[in-house]
Order: structure tokens, then C-alpha cells, then sequence
């Protein structure tokens, strides 16, 4: 397990780049929860995290629109995939389309990685 | 001479020909005979603005006296349906896409009536492989699905045909909903043909009014794209699961390239389309079919079997002659040698046999 940050270092709804080794990850709060992927966009190679931690509209009727998972996507800064923090997986084609995601512990005030 | 086919052959684009838009006096209820006067006749329904070097209909089927042979259901059957073998002939109409051109819409719905009672009566009753269309005035939903539930039923209508481009507002607008519900209520296709930019159907093109005949042949296949594309992304496949479409003259090799863009701009953008949810070119593969005529010809025909490898189905292509006309397919020369025999079988029958639910042969 690698050290990345005290929990109050990174606020609900942010994220923040880490280089743990050679592996660059990207750290998002959502809540107390945390979650680390790989910075690297599955589609273009892009930093994550220089996207935007958001929500997105989720699937709906036709002709509507509703917001939602806010908190849990991972818009990449350049085509605007979305990837689900949660998991790793492009919202778009979950099945196909993923980034690695990270185990995170936290450990007392502690945020670890296990990469 | 003309060869014989070996297997059934369903042609998806023939048009029934009428000679004169007075035949559908007859069929029309009186009210409406107030405009089969001097000086509205000759404008109705809305004119194909632009002119044919040679004219539209192949010259081999005109007769001295201005007539033609698809104005006669008898020669039809000879010349088209004996001779290639052909089991089904979906007939998609003259005059009948220029209806919802018309500023008049409910008028033009009283004329599309009129028009099925034609068909029904003068086609669909001389021989069962002509199969019908029936004919709606789009520009007035409503209207044409109340049609589209009055004849739907006979057993030998098979889908609603429309035209392509829409009457000013585009397909996948929810105004059109009642005709989706209407076909799938009824268990028909929709048929989606060229139609001239006439009336409510025009421009031409996005980039203005082309100036030759040989540029609006062209475009036609640009009305498809932007017109599959509204269907598409605005949901109208997702809404109505059942709904099956078949673009009837506007080609097919674009096809793959569109179903790449679609693709790429879903994973960038498809929080503008949450309702969509499988790739859009799923949605194409499911729910569209296309037309072979006018068949790409390609420098090197082998190159069709790549398009049709990067379409990601055989079943996409519905065999089609257009007859009567000027640029009829016959079946043997328009499918190249190059295409495996299951793949012809499929190009000349299978497919609209399960897409239409035809018959086993």
C-alpha cells in the first residue's frame, strides 16, 4: 500500500494526480469515499485528471433529461468521455471501453493505494 | 433477352405509374373537387423542380402516344415480374411523396386516400406479388395515421412510404410520432423514397439549390444521412422498438462511415442523448434497411464486399430496380459476379422477406 494524502487534503468533490512508482493515478473524493484510476483516458491516453469530477444525464426517457450520479463521473478533458470512478468504465460501453481502477484504504486520517 | 433468375427476387423500389392525377378524381369526396380546376390541375400535386436531360422514365418503355408501360398493371407483370422472377414488388408510387409537399395538407390527405383507393383497386387486386405503400400526407400526422389505420390492414400493404427530405421539420421531430405509432400498430415498414425538393419538402440541400440534375442525384443520398440521423439520435428507434425503416434510392456506402461518426460522437457526447442505450449504429443495424438502387458501382467490384463487411451485417441491403425508371437495375448486372451466391440470395430475397415478413418460398 502507498501513501497518497491525508483525507482532508482532498475535499468531497475533488481529485487530484499522484505518481505512486511509475504509475500516474488519479484520486477522486466522492463523500468519505475515495477512488483511485489510472490518469490515463482509455480512448486518447489524456490525464484524467485534468477532466471534470461531475454527474451527467442519465439514462432516460426519450426527449428527457435527468441528472444524475453526481460526484461519480470522470469527464476526460479532451472528447469528454465519461468514466465512472466507481469502476473504471466508460459510461458509454462499459463492457469494452475501461481504465484500471485502484483498491483505496483509508487508514485512520490515512489514504493508501494499492497499485 | 433477359435471364431468368434462379430464386425469388423481391424488387423494394417499383413505381406503379398513373396517367394522369385526374384517375384519383373518382376516389375523391366532393368537397375536395373544388380544386380539380383549369388552372390548379396542372399544379397538383407540388412539381419536381428540376429538369432530366432524357427525362425520368427509361425510353424503351414509352409508347408513341405518351403513354408507358408502368402505367398498366398487366405490363408491369410481364415485363417486370415474369421475366426476373420476382415474387414481391413493393410499389412506392407516382405523385404520392409530393402529397406531403403540399401547403394545403389537408387536401393532400383527402388526395392520399384517394390514392390507396386507386392502388388498392387499379394494383394490389390484379396480382398478389404487387405489394402496397400506402400513401399519407406526413405534413399532417394525425391524418395520416387515421389513414394509415383505415387501409393498413389489406393484406397486401406492407409499409407507409414517405418521402425523403421531411415536410420542413426533420423525421426524428416528436410531431411524427403518431405515424411511427400508426405503422407499428398496423405491423407495416416505413418506406423511405428520394422525393423532388418540391413545396414543403425543399432545398435541395443544405449548401443551397444545386444548379444540375447530376448534383441533386448526388444530394439524395446526403438527405439520407441527415435524415437517418435525426431518426436516430432523437430517439424514435428507442421509443418505438419495433419500428422498421427501409431508404430506398439514397444509397449505401456512406452508411459505414455514419455509423462510425455516430459511434465516436456517442462516447463524447452522449449525455445530449442519455435515451439512447446501445451504440447508434446498433440502432442502424436493428431497425433500417437500404435500397441497392442505384447500385454503387465501384472501380473494382470487390470493394463492395468490403463495404458491406464494414456495414457489420448481410442483412442490410434490400435488392431493388426502380423500374421504370431511366436508371433501372436489372438483377443480373447490377449485383457483380464478385458477391458469394448466399450473399446474392440474401441481397435478392432473403433479406426483405424477413424484414417485410414475407413468405417462405
Amino acid at each position: 500500500m502507498t501513501f497518497l494524502c491525508k483525507r482532508d487534503e482532498l475535499a468531497p468533490g475533488e481529485k487530484r494526480a499522484f505518481d505512486v512508482g511509475r504509475v500516474r493515478i488519479v484520486l477522486c473524493r466522492r463523500g468519505d469515499d475515495f477512488f483511485a484510476l489510472r490518469d490515463v483516458c482509455p480512448h486518447h491516453g489524456a490525464n484524467l485528471s485534468m477532466g471534470v469530477l461531475t454527474g451527467t444525464n442519465v439514462e432516460s426517457e426519450v426527449g428527457e433529461y435527468r441528472y444524475g450520479r453526481d460526484g461519480e463521473v470522470l469527464r476526460c478533458p479532451r472528447h469528454g468521455w465519461e468514466i465512472d470512478i466507481t469502476t473504471g468504465r466508460a459510461l458509454h460501453d462499459p463492457e469494452h471501453r475501461r481504465v484500471k481502477a485502484y483498491r483505496v484504504v483509508q487508514r485512520g486520517d490515512d489514504v493508501l493505494v494499492e497499485v | 433477352m433477359i435471364e431468368k433468375a434462379r430464386q425469388p427476387i423481391a424488387d423494394c423500389d417499383v413505381h406503379e405509374g398513373m396517367r394522369s392525377i385526374t384517375e384519383l378524381k373518382p376516389y375523391l369526396p366532393s368537397e375536395w373537387l373544388m380544386y380539380f380546376n383549369r388552372d390548379s390541375l396542372g399544379r397538383l400535386p407540388a412539381k419536381h423542380p428540376y429538369l432530366h436531360p432524357q427525362g425520368g422514365t427509361r425510353l424503351d418503355v414509352i409508347h408513341p402516344d405518351g403513354t408507358s408501360d408502368d402505367m398498366f398493371p398487366e405490363r408491369v407483370r410481364e415485363q417486370l415480374l415474369d421475366a426476373y422472377g420476382i415474387e414481391a414488388a413493393m410499389l412506392v408510387g407516382t405523385y404520392v411523396h409530393q402529397f406531403t409537399a403540399m401547403p394545403q395538407g389537408k387536401f393532400a390527405a383527402a388526395l392520399a386516400a384517394a390514392y390507396n383507393d386507386w392502388l388498392i383497386e387499379r394494383w394490389l387486386a390484379v396480382d398478389t406479388r404487387f405489394k402496397g405503400s400506402v400513401a399519407v400526407a406526413a405534413q399532417e400526422p394525425r391524418l395520416a395515421a387515421r389513414e394509415i389505420d383505415r387501409v393498413g390492414g389489406h393484406p397486401s400493404i406492407v409499409q407507409v412510404n414517405l418521402p425523403m427530405p421531411p415536410p420542413q421539420l426533420p423525421w426524428g421531430d416528436e410531431k411524427f410520432y403518431p405515424i411511427w405509432e400508426a405503422a407499428v400498430r398496423n405491423g407495416l415498414r416505413i418506406a423511405f423514397h428520394v422525393s423532388p425538393p418540391a413545396g414543403l419538402l425543399g432545398a435541395a440541400s443544405v449548401n443551397g439549390w444545386p444548379t444540375t440534375y447530376m448534383e441533386l442525384r448526388g444530394v439524395y443520398g446526403l438527405q439520407f444521412q441527415a435524415g437517418l440521423m435525426s431518426l436516430v439520435c432523437n430517439g424514435v428507434f428507442a421509443r418505438f422498438p419495433e419500428l422498421k425503416v427501409v431508404l430506398l434510392e439514397g444509397g449505401f456506402s456512406w452508411v459505414p462511415g455514419l455509423m462510425w461518426k455516430l459511434d465516436q460522437s456517442w462516447g463524447a457526447l452522449r449525455r445530449e442523448v442519455p435515451w439512447l442505450r446501445r451504440p447508434p449504429s446498433d440502432y442502424i443495424r436493428d431497425h433500417v434497411r437500404f435500397g441497392t438502387q442505384p447500385m454503387e458501382e465501384p472501380p473494382d467490384p470487390k470493394q463492395l464486399l468490403q463495404i458491406i463487411d464494414m456495414l457489420g451485417s448481410d442483412e442490410l441491403l434490400l435488392f431493388a430496380t426502380d423500374y421504370p425508371h431511366w436508371d433501372f437495375d436489372a438483377p443480373g448486372p447490377a449485383l457483380p459476379a464478385v458477391l458469394p451466391a448466399t450473399l446474392r440470395r440474401k441481397i435478392l430475397w432473403e433479406n426483405a422477406r424477413d424484414f417485410y415478413g414475407l413468405p417462405a418460398e
